[in-house]
């Protein structure tokens, strides 16, 4: 009898926002998804073996994203699990299996953090009006954690002019108006 | 006679566009490319300012940012921008500009009280007079600032907007004269990624100026078209101009704003883009290419409107096809002179020039009107609006020789522009060949990142300028890997006259007696000022200064310091080299405060952290609160309540049936490990060490002091998981405070922490028929009292949703804490809503919280507390756990005499005598109500008090006020009346036997 409703932080924001003509900038932003902390002390092996993935990202500031599932190195002890939001209750099942006996934590996060992917001709641009990473020279794969002004946020490029940035839920608001004032001049729409 | 329009085709003006200006209410005409300066000198407007101390007319000195004098008041309401240079403010159709200082005609009291006081009102003049009595001084201070300042601060919102724009470039080159578009080309074509900033509309420095010399066989204006046209097809080389770079931070970092739209028409302002833009670069290298800024020279009335520099006359006349007068003198150390007065009588003018070198060569075809007279300096310009004539001085004589004129200009030499080479409080080195204070020339002795070319490292004549350039630019490329040869134009030497050094022109008198003579004129500093400083033993640059304040204001000194160092070392009779300079500070030129906020204005002024719940709170018309950077509903008003009525209904709900609250800004941190339960123990003040799964407890944390820094409640999850909460505004911190025990002190632990707050969404479901509510929603937990009881915690589906629910509880009532996954939240909330509408649920907010909870005398951390109240002076000791086998942090502090003395200042609780009466938070409680308290700033005897009140509510159960309060020696205090002293009253309190004021033995939530 009880019909249960996710929304995702963004949600009616976006179905609220009125695209610009000739957008240099469009925005989507993450379904429901799986979403998990990963923090431990030798634990690659076992995570690869358990998610059945070739290699876990022990070089800072890369991402490894393979078998439907996407893990972002955010420290050198602590990581983020990105999947299917369906496959959720098995995926920490085998990330409880990865972690073992190893010291670590895994620590579902799903409801805490939503993410955006910013593409277009001016995708670029945009997160150089929001944040004082070396946008210009980030490569295609790279995962850093910056501010973009008084938030937190993980930002990856996945493309020449694609790129996406994770937040946390309770900053999304407030993430999204910056986006929408630093893109006036260029047009934003919602895809 | 005064400024006029000439015929010149090289001008860089568009005379097919004429545009329509207003300035003080009067309407002139203009061409595009004009700056509002040029605009008004052509129009002969003249006198445009007051002096600041003295109300003596003044008009434009210069044709740059160093102007001190043509502060200019643009646009109105919305649009409104004070104190901009008129030098600067680019001209457009309808501009709107009026002065900020003195008055074009009539009464002018400034003028006035400046003439009659003009020679008793020296240096320290305010400090001196104003100093007796000085309880009179606010009203001395009244006065003197209705004298004071310049433009009006806008009074409307601002109607643009503004936003920040960050580069990581590997060559930033600043100033877009010659040296730095060659050294941009260079890098450019090295393969560099490169931005070229400057601040003036158009590139290309002097070049704009620049009539005489030759580059590569070609004139200044063909041969900078030649190479704007090559810079603009590189692609990696952006150029930006409006743009002044005007501070250079620490790790190479150069903030630098671009004026997007100031020099559009109002109405032609696309509302798609900002008004202006900061830049903040950072670049591998930066190449300062800064230019230089002509130094006038010190004689009687330099100040009176038609005095310029040498090098605005030369400016106004090239660029902008302005004759500031017809009968120009000019006067000088150096043969910019002599190439002025040949462009002004090309362009028509009459020409005298006073070259203060005896010896100097007088270059062949100046022009039949031009008269030269060597070895003479200005004694004194005559004139009492305007320049109308000039007593010359023979220096070797001291013969006078009066001349006829209608415009001065005059140069001492440069000055190199070394700002940005010297904000991080570095001075620069005085240079005895560019007689004037520079920056290293080669690239090795530069700083790391930064490095002079062209003119700002004291080499002034092309020839000299480009050979520096070329090699240093060469040098930078090479530390960036890239070796280039650096091609620049070839130019003739310069084969003319050595320049001498001159600041003062003596006028025969002592310093003091003669006119006054100018050092920097927008805070009225005359050469007698530096004198009479040095003379009351200010003797380091600072002082001097700041005594005088010459170098303060909005031109910061950009024109005339040097000329203040230069005195100073005179009056001293020692070399300038050993006073060098004052403080080089950002900004180099005034910023707008919008530019600076950027996005932060508005509702992107800070964060406004929202849960998963918002929108509902939003729709049902609950005011907001913010706490910390959450915005919480603070409380939910029906039918038009005002807060009172709103907060009284929501805690007689909580009280007698359902209530709700949104909870989800609780920090929540997750604790994993097989010592999770230790670091606990140690964490906090109580025990922790048989808290069993399934089970919650309340914990505080103290900081090393022994002082309560944060509490919450912390359920077990299982042996080795904790579900820890913080706090609303305490969570960032407490998650440091964990991790920073755990790296620092007790690595060997096994434990680890993730900050869930937003992963969980909270509803707090309170009130008697809490359970019923839970009970609808929710078949796979027993909520029978005995089942499920206070402090323990199940998870379980609720409305579908897999859930952990606590029994907890902050009001006293039978209370539950449901939390989902916050994508879940809104859901959730909705259900909850529904399923207690049969017992008329009522959302509630903070006020109704903080309500319930003093009720029941629990403490907010933070309000309550303030970082110097222990557990004991709580009245919390069952919360400290002095025999845990480990210590925890803060206990030893505990023991400390201070800490564990009686009388400390402890919380209680108190009652008004007058039950309606609320007492105001903050309000001090004082022994007795006879004491006479004095008048804030009297200096009378303060009034001892005993402590404050940190909580106070009208609570509806009780159908009266009470509060809580930190008191001295409170705990002895029961039964006491004391004063709580507000709106210049005492009230008399009672102090209550408990801070507990309702429920004291908790049969409301047992059941």
């Amino acid at each position: 009898m009880f019909n249960p409703v996710w929304k995702t932080p963004l949600e009616t924001q976006l179905k609220d926002w009125q695209n610009a003509p000739n957008a240099g900038i469009t925005i989507s932003e993450w379904p429901a998804s799986a979403y998990f902390m990963v923090r431990g002390i030798g634990i690659a092996q076992s995570m690869c073996q358990a998610l059945g993935i070739s290699s876990w990202p022990e070089t800072p500031l890369t991402a490894v994203s393979e078998n439907g599932i996407r893990v972002l190195w955010l420290s050198p002890d602590e990581w983020a699990v990105i999947g299917d939001f369906a496959q959720k209750d098995a995926l920490e099942a085998k990330l409880l299996q990865g972690l073992g006996s190893h010291r670590g934590q895994v620590v579902d996060n799903c409801g805490g953090f939503t993410g955006l992917i910013v593409k277009g001709k001016d995708a670029e641009i945009l997160l150089r009006h929001l944040t004082p990473y070396d946008v210009e020279h980030m490569t295609a794969g790279k995962t850093v954690g910056t501010v973009m002004s008084q938030t937190h946020v993980i930002l990856s490029r996945l493309g020449a002019q694609e790129y996406e940035i994770i937040v946390r839920r309770s900053f999304a608001d407030y993430l999204w108006k910056l986006i929408g004032k630093a893109a006036r001049p260029y047009g934003l729409a919602v895809a | 006679m005064s400024g006029k329009r000439i015929q010149n085709k090289d001008a860089r003006i568009d005379r097919s566009v004429l545009i329509s200006f207003t300035f003080d209410g009067k309407t002139y005409h203009g061409f595009q490319g004009d700056t509002l300066a040029s605009a008004l000198l052509a129009n002969g407007v003249q006198q445009l300012a007051g002096s600041y101390k003295y109300g003596r007319p003044r008009g434009i000195m210069s044709a740059g940012s160093e102007e001190p004098n043509a502060l200019m008041q643009l646009e109105s309401g919305a649009y409104a921008s004070p104190n901009i240079k008129a030098t600067q403010a680019e001209l457009y159709a309808g501009l709107n500009a009026a002065r900020t200082s003195g008055k074009a005609s009539g009464f002018d009291a400034k003028r006035l009280l400046g003439k009659l006081g003009k020679n008793m009102m020296p240096a320290g003049f305010y400090s001196k007079t104003f100093k007796w009595p000085q309880k009179f001084w606010p009203y001395y201070e009244q006065v003197i600032r209705g004298f004071a300042g310049f433009g009006t601060a806008p009074d409307k919102p601002d109607a643009e907007w503004y936003d920040h724009l960050h580069h990581h470039v590997d060559v930033l080159v600043i100033g877009g004269g010659l040296s730095g578009l060659l050294a941009a080309r260079a890098a450019a074509k090295a393969g560099l990624s490169t931005l070229l900033v400057d601040e003036q509309p158009e590139l290309g420095g002097w070049l704009l100026t620049e009539r005489q010399a030759q580059f590569d066989g070609a004139s200044a204006p063909a041969y900078l078209e030649k190479l704007l046209a090559e810079l603009r097809a590189l692609p990696n080389l952006t150029l930006l101009p409006r743009t002044t770079a005007y501070a250079k931070l620490d790790h190479n970092l150069v903030q630098a704003v671009e004026l997007v739209q100031d020099h559009l028409p109002l109405q032609k302002r696309d509302s798609s883009k900002p008004r202006q833009r900061m830049h903040k670069i950072r670049a591998k290298q930066i190449l300062l290419a800064s230019g230089a800024i002509e130094r006038p020279l010190v004689y009687g009335n330099n100040d009176l409107p038609g005095v310029f520099t040498l090098s605005a006359v030369q400016t106004y006349l090239n660029r902008y096809g302005v004759l500031v007068g017809s009968d120009v003198l000019l006067c000088g150390s150096h043969d910019g002179i002599y190439e002025t007065a040949r462009d002004l009588a090309a362009a028509g003018a009459a020409v005298t020039v006073a070259d203060v070198r005896a010896d100097a060569k007088v270059p062949e075809n100046l022009g039949a009107r031009v008269i030269v007279l060597r070895g003479y300096g200005i004694a004194e310009v005559k004139g009492t609006d305007c320049v109308n004539g000039a007593v010359l001085r023979c220096l070797q004589s001291g013969k006078s020789k009066e001349v006829s004129c209608d415009a001065v200009g005059s140069g001492g030499g440069q000055t190199p522009t070394v700002h940005l080479y010297c904000h991080d409080t570095s001075r620069p080195i005085w240079s005895d060949s560019a007689m004037n204070f520079v920056i290293p020339d080669t690239f090795a002795a530069s700083k790391k990142g930064i490095c002079g070319i062209g003119a700002v490292t004291g080499h002034f004549h092309w020839a000299d300028c480009l050979k520096q350039t070329q090699t240093a630019v060469a040098d930078a490329l090479k530390a960036l890997g890239k070796e280039t040869a650096v091609s620049v134009p070839d130019t003739a030497a310069f084969a003319g006259n050595t320049p001498a050094m001159a600041v003062r022109l003596p006028d025969g008198k002592p310093e003091g007696h003669g006119a006054k003579a100018f050092v920097d004129y927008q805070n009225d500093v005359t050469a007698a000022d530096i004198a009479i400083a040095v003379r009351e033993n200010y003797h380091n640059i600072e002082h001097v200064k700041r005594y005088t304040a010459f170098g303060f204001g909005t031109d910061q000194g950009k024109l005339t310091s040097v000329n203040s160092f230069m005195l100073t070392a005179a009056a001293l009779n020692v070399p300038v080299s050993s006073i060098s300079t004052t403080t080089y500070r950002p900004a180099y030129t005034p910023v707008s405060f919008g530019v600076m906020a950027g996005s932060m204005e508005g509702n992107t002024f800070a964060p406004e952290r929202t849960t998963a719940i918002h929108a509902a709170h939003i729709a049902r018309g609950a005011p907001m609160e913010a706490v910390g950077q959450w915005w919480r509903p603070w409380y939910f008003p029906k039918n038009g309540e005002d807060i009172h009525a709103s907060v009284k209904r929501e805690c007689t709900a909580a009280r007698e049936s359902v209530a709700v609250m949104d909870a989800s800004t609780l920090g929540k941190i997750q604790v994993d490990g097989r010592d999770a339960r230790e670091f606990l123990n140690r964490i906090y003040s109580n025990a922790w060490l048989k808290l069993a799964p399934g089970k919650c407890r309340y914990g505080l944390m103290l900081d090393e002091n022994g002082m309560v820094m944060d509490d919450g409640v912390t359920a077990c999850i299982n042996e080795n998981q904790f579900h820890m909460t913080t706090t609303t505004g305490g969570a960032a911190k407490v998650l440091d405070w964990l991790e920073r025990w755990h790296q620092t002190e007790w690595p060997e632990l096994d434990v680890w922490f993730n900050s869930i707050t937003d992963h969980w969404a909270t509803v707090a479901v309170v009130g008697p028929k809490s359970r019923a509510v839970l009970q609808k929603l929710c078949t796979d937990i027993d909520f029978s009292a005995d089942k499920f009881k206070f402090m323990d915690w199940f998870p379980g589906t609720v409305a579908g949703v897999k859930a952990r629910v606590f029994r907890i509880s902050f009001s006293g009532e039978l209370a539950y804490e449901i939390n989902v996954p916050a994508g879940y939240g809104a859901y959730l909330w909705d259900e909850v809503m529904q399923a207690g509408e049969e017992f008329n649920i009522t959302p509630y907010g903070t006020e109704t919280m903080h309500v319930l909870r003093a009720e029941k005398g629990f403490i907010i951390a933070g309000q309550d507390t303030d970082g110097s109240m222990s557990p004991f002076d709580l009245n919390m000791a069952w919360a400290v756990g002095m025999k845990k086998p480990f210590s925890f942090l803060g206990k030893r502090s505990l023991a400390r005499s201070d800490t564990a003395k009686a009388g400390r200042k402890q919380l209680i609780g108190l009652y008004t005598a007058d039950p309606a009466l609320v007492l105001k938070e903050g309000a001090a409680i004082c022994e007795r109500n006879d004491a006479a308290v004095p008048a804030a700033g009297s200096g009378g005897t303060p009034v001892k008090a005993l402590g404050h009140v940190t909580s106070s509510y009208d609570s509806a159960i009780l159908g009266r006020s009470i509060a809580m309060a930190v008191v001295a020696d409170g705990e002895n205090r029961k039964g006491q009346t004391l004063y709580a002293y507000q709106d210049s009253q005492f009230i008399p309190v009672t102090v209550a036997e408990s801070t507990v004021f309702v429920d004291p033995k908790g049969e409301r939530q047992n059941v």
